[in-house]
């Protein structure tokens, strides 16, 4: 499978303002994916191609997540990241 | 000439593979995804939406996948859901008791938290059931309910459940994609669902209606105190209120469901449908199908269900309040009722097919349906939630073993898949792989075709 350094935040549908507002404001290539399963479950995820670094942009949207308590996860090229805080979303 | 179609992109097959964590994708025949998309394209009513993408996957959770990127949408076709429910069609379908069933959904809810406690993934792989099931209802009417049920199953079309499956998975996640590009069909079944939606609102939540504690007692079979009468009475409402708050959700699902429901019967049209003028028996054909497919979508809840307790339980523990949304996929079914009646309403001669009735032939579906619905509680749903729910708890309260293994469920999985499903989606190696090879497998003889059913006294 082709590595793109691909780094994939996803959380709750309630976090799909603020992916929005990440990309609207974001110089990154970012895209928003929804997610719906059979079971009726659903999230959003923030899809960052490229993405050389966590930048300060998505530092802050981090930070934002955590004071919210939304619950979302982190991963680079299918690898998840431990962030403090970060509850497995989905 | 049409553009080609595109059914992978790279962006896909990334999404496809960070969803399997089950079986490498590779290991999956060729041509099985050829077959799904055939399939997938007759649930499509004209050509192929230009950027709808379609992959397989092999997972844990065992569910198909929508997901939408802007103006792309991948459907991720869970081989795992559909191999799962398959297999429960044909214990269904050969008679088998109730612990077979129950095996395979506790293997089903054990995958299913593989990752997040291994320990508890095992137990449920080896799970011991014990001969007599613990049945709600007592002897007399259980056999009634096995009668019933033995009586319905010859007229099921189990000879197709491969396409029925299959078609209400990918129809369903077709119907998704619809709803944000909706063609006149979808529009009409937006609508259809929100009536649908009330219909279920006032089956499910019957707190309100004047006979509450007769319905809440089946009518004498289950005494209830007034405390018992009044707990239910709250929990009813707090489920109407969860369910009035996801109303935009419930809505969509309704309608995907109902999309599901005709597609697959308009593909199956020629095995349900007598070639007469005689609208009863069309009708009588029609409502055949209508079991068949409402029996797929009980199975397909029953399997959601037991994975969510599964999930619950090493969440926050069986016996704390449930997630509020554990109960939506049983109003969906309840929805369903409705949808089929819409359905059914288009077998009556134009004469007949007027709004007033409506009713009428509403109350004809839901007394065949309902009739399945409750036998196939009584006697499979029933007996099954009850001896997972005790498994969970009895795993909650022991000390926990210590799991050698880094995958508890590597090799262990013929009593999920069997050994005779897999060839048409996987490769030999990789059904070795899973669930072990043919020979000395300490679960092998569970797990073969051909067992004899036991009799109904044993049920």
């Amino acid at each position: 499978m082709e590595k793109l350094n691909e780094l994939i935040v996803e959380a709750e549908p309630r976090a799909q303002e603020l992916f929005e507002a990440f990309i609207k404001e974001s110089a990154e290539a970012a895209f928003l994916e929804q997610g719906k399963a059979m079971d009726g479950t659903s999230a959003v995820q923030l899809v960052i191609e490229n993405a050389p670094q966590i930048s300060v942009a998505l530092a802050a949207l981090i930070g934002t997540l955590q004071r919210r308590r939304l619950r979302f996860s982190i991963r680079r090229d299918g690898i998840e990241l431990a962030i403090d805080g970060a509850a497995g979303a989905g | 000439m049409g553009s080609p179609c595109i059914w992978s992109t790279k962006w896909s097959q990334r999404r496809a593979a960070s969803h399997s964590d089950l079986c490498d994708l590779s290991e999956v025949r060729s041509e099985v995804a050829d077959i799904l998309r055939q399939l997938l394209m007759r649930t499509i009513r004209g050509p192929k939406p230009p950027h709808l993408l379609f992959e397989l996957i092999t997972s844990k959770r065992q569910s198909a996948y929508l997901i939408d990127r802007g103006d792309q949408a991948v459907i991720l076709y869970d081989l795992s859901q559909s191999m799962a429910l398959k297999r429960l069609l044909d214990f269904v379908e050969a008679d088998r008791p109730y612990d077979e069933i129950a095996k395979l959904y506790a293997a089903c809810a054990g995958l299913s938290v593989a990752d997040e406690s291994p320990a508890l993934c095992a137990a449920l792989l080896s799970m011991p059931v014990p001969q007599e099931g613990e049945y709600l209802h007592n002897l007399g009417d259980l056999l009634a309910h096995y009668q019933a049920f033995k009586a319905t199953l010859p007229g099921l079309m189990f000879e197709w459940k491969s396409s029925l499956v299959d078609g209400y998975l990918l129809a369903h996640e077709m119907a998704h994609f619809l709803w944000k590009h909706p063609d006149e069909l979808m529009t009409r079944l937006k609508s259809g669902a929100e009536s649908a939606f009330e219909y279920a609102l006032g089956q499910v939540c019957y707190e309100n209606q004047p006979n509450f504690a007769d319905i809440a007692q089946h009518w004498g079979e289950l005494p209830k105190g007034p405390e018992e009468l009044e707990k239910l009475r709250r929990d009813l409402v707090n489920r109407r209120r969860s369910h009035e708050a996801k109303r935009n959700h419930l809505i969509e699902e309704i309608a995907c469901d109902a999309y599901a429901l005709l597609m697959v019967s308009v593909i199956h049209m020629s095995v349900w449908q007598p070639k007469t003028d005689d609208y009863e028996a069309v009708l009588e054909g029609y409502l055949r199908f209508a079991q068949t497919f409402f029996l797929i979508v009980a199975l397909s809840d029953l399997h959601q269900a037991m994975i969510r307790r599964a999930k619950h339980s090493v969440a926050s523990g069986i016996e704390t309040e449930k997630p509020a949304d554990i109960a939506d996929m049983h109003f969906r079914k309840m929805a369903l009722i409705y949808s089929m009646t819409g359905n059914a309403m288009t077998c009556l001669p134009e004469r007949l097919r007027q709004v007033e009735a409506f009713p009428t032939v509403l109350q004809g579906v839901q007394s065949v349906i309902v009739g399945l619905k409750d036998s196939f509680g009584a006697l499979i749903a029933i007996p099954v939630t009850r001896l997972i729910r005790a498994q969970l708890l009895a795993f909650e309260r022991q000390p926990k073993p210590a799991i050698h293994s880094e995958q508890p469920w590597h090799q262990k999985l013929a009593v999920a898949f069997g050994r005779d499903r897999p060839p048409l989606t996987y490769t030999e190696s990789a059904v070795n792989a899973l669930i072990g090879s043919a020979e000395g497998s300490p679960d092998s003889h569970t797990s073969r075709r051909g067992r004899r059913p036991r009799s109904a006294s044993r049920r």
